[in-house]
């Protein structure tokens, strides 16, 4: 479903975030990106949507490539569905419309400058609430609403793109360890139900293994680390976080005590 | 929570101030500053003498001015509103022009560094240039009257809102256009969905204070001919008629104030 060849990354400036990364992700998978900050996590998942052109190597898609200079570069995009650690709603729209903006590449452009959806969008969008339980939240102001609702209200708006892939940069990492479990919970729920291949990159490890079917580590830019999430053992997290020998330790020890 | 008594006083030290207060740099400062004023008061003609001399005068004008000529105000309702009239076209036109210039000239949004270079060019010209001075060359060009004034405010608050409208999209949070263009959301789109409900409030903010402002500027404009309250205002003076000055001042600082109040209120209402 998503392959990565040859992939480098390196910004202007020098810094080499990405070096020669090769992956191939399956229909179905749920792939746990691990890796310290400025590990290329980031980097990676911006590499497989096109907001970062690589600098070296290719990424496929659904069998589509991605081209970020690429006129048809939408066509790829709108299959695949991307929610943020800092959730990136419009706050001044409502949820209902903040939802639809998943549906715009799918529209024509005169009707999305005035505001205006098909009733079956308006349809799928209220669908995509409801799996995400925030049907009756749809004509609240998207900043009226809790993290862990604003998070749920992205994954409703990538949820409308009827995507393929979803991409998730630190879905929980500014959320609290109930909502943090929900958004999970909810991902995991995707996964299965619906097929959805998952890209999700995370800091919280043990939740990342219990939900994960892949694990990928990440240490300066490249691949450190893929095995199935039932096979990751300690030494493995170690070498990942080799820096401070004793960080996923530390990390594991909070998410135990929360 | 840390305790004063707790720490140990000999191991925490305040590290001594790096420099001293007058430093080279600093008096040379102070040495340029005061060159610049006196050089400044004397091309200014600045002068005490001239200010205590002139007081009698300025005390006789003003009792002159005195009691205001109440009976002027029924005549000077239709110039207050043409004055306002004025404001609101001239407001109007302005946002019309520094719309496209103001998403043009933000380095986020505009579509080439050839259109942000030009429309920033255009923007500064405009508020380089006073609306006085817009205004007399309107005058010149469709005659006396409002009209003028509606042109020369729209062209020199356009430059200022354009500017206002540019810093507005600059400083947009760019994660939701982020967002946007990831479900493959094209330009357009993300503009509409993403910067422009960003950026709404400020946009009416700015636009409703130069209304305010141009209410103010166009009772200027009549002293060049652009009709208005300013137009009586000079034409008091230049008959002597003092007491309808006064009266005129009057109406003019009511107008002002009762703008100041409507245009907070709506700003409240909308943000």
């Amino acid at each position: 479903m998503i392959s990565i060849t040859n992939l480098s990354k390196e910004y202007p400036g020098g810094v080499r975030a990405l070096v020669n990364v090769n992956l191939e992700v399956k229909k179905g998978e749920f792939v746990v990106l691990l890796g310290l900050s400025g590990s290329g996590k980031s980097t990676l998942l911006r590499c497989v949507n096109g907001l970062l052109q690589p600098t070296i190597g290719n990424v496929t898609v659904a069998g589509l490539k991605v081209n970020s200079r690429s006129k048809d570069l939408y066509k790829v995009r709108r299959r695949i569905g991307m929610i943020f650690q800092q959730f990136n709603l419009v706050k001044r729209l409502s949820v209902l419309d903040n939802v639809l903006c998943g549906r715009l590449a799918y529209c024509s452009v005169v009707h999305s400058c005035f505001r205006i959806f098909s009733a079956a969008d308006r349809e799928l969008a209220m669908y995509a609430l409801e799996k995400v339980g925030l049907q009756d939240k749809a004509y609240q102001r998207a900043d009226q609403l809790s993290g862990g609702q604003q998070q749920r209200v992205g994954i409703a708006r990538a949820l409308v793109q009827q995507p393929e892939v979803l991409l998730a940069d630190e879905p929980t990492a500014s959320l609290d360890p109930k909502s943090s479990r929900m958004i999970m919970e909810i991902l995991s729920r995707i996964n299965k139900e619906d097929g959805l291949t998952l890209l999700v990159s995370m800091h919280n490890v043990d939740l990342g293994l219990e939900y994960a079917s892949r694990v990928v580590g990440l240490r300066h830019g490249r691949v450190v680390l893929d095995k199935p999430a039932n096979d990751v053992d300690r030494d493995d997290l170690e070498w990942i976080y080799d820096q401070s020998a004793d960080s996923p330790e530390e990390e594991l020890a909070c998410v135990k005590a929360s | 929570m840390l305790k004063l008594v707790d720490y140990d006083h000999s191991r925490v030290a305040v590290p001594p101030r790096e420099k001293r207060f007058f430093t080279w740099q600093r008096i040379l400062v102070i040495l340029l500053m005061m060159a610049v004023y006196w050089y400044s008061a004397v091309g200014s003609e600045l002068s005490f003498t001239a200010l205590i001399q002139g007081a009698p005068h300025i005390v006789d004008i003003i009792s002159r001015m005195l009691p205001p000529n109440f009976l002027l105000v029924r005549s000077l309702i239709k110039p207050t509103l043409e004055t306002i009239q004025v404001a609101v076209w001239g407001t109007t036109l302005a946002v019309v022009i520094a719309l496209p210039l103001g998403f043009l000239a933000a380095r986020n949004v505009t579509p080439h560094p050839v259109f942000y270079m030009i429309s920033r060019l255009i923007l500064n010209a405009q508020r380089a240039i006073s609306e006085l001075v817009f205004a007399l060359i309107f005058v010149a060009a469709v005659g006396l009257g409002p009209f003028p004034g509606v042109l020369a405010l729209a062209v020199h608050s356009a430059g200022q809102l354009g500017k206002f409208y540019a810093e507005a999209v600059e400083n947009i949070d760019p994660g939701p256009v982020e967002a946007l263009e990831a479900t493959g959301a094209n330009k357009i789109q993300t503009l509409v969905f993403s910067v422009v409900p960003q950026v709404l409030p400020e946009f009416v903010t700015y636009t409703l204070y130069r209304w305010e402002v141009n209410v103010r500027a166009a009772t200027v404009l009549g002293l060049v001919g652009a009709g208005g309250i300013g137009f009586e205002l000079m034409k008091s003076m230049r008959l002597f008629k003092y007491q309808d000055t006064s009266m005129i001042l009057l109406v003019i600082l009511l107008t002002v104030s009762v703008l100041d109040y409507v245009s907070s209120r709506i700003r409240k209402r909308i943000i």
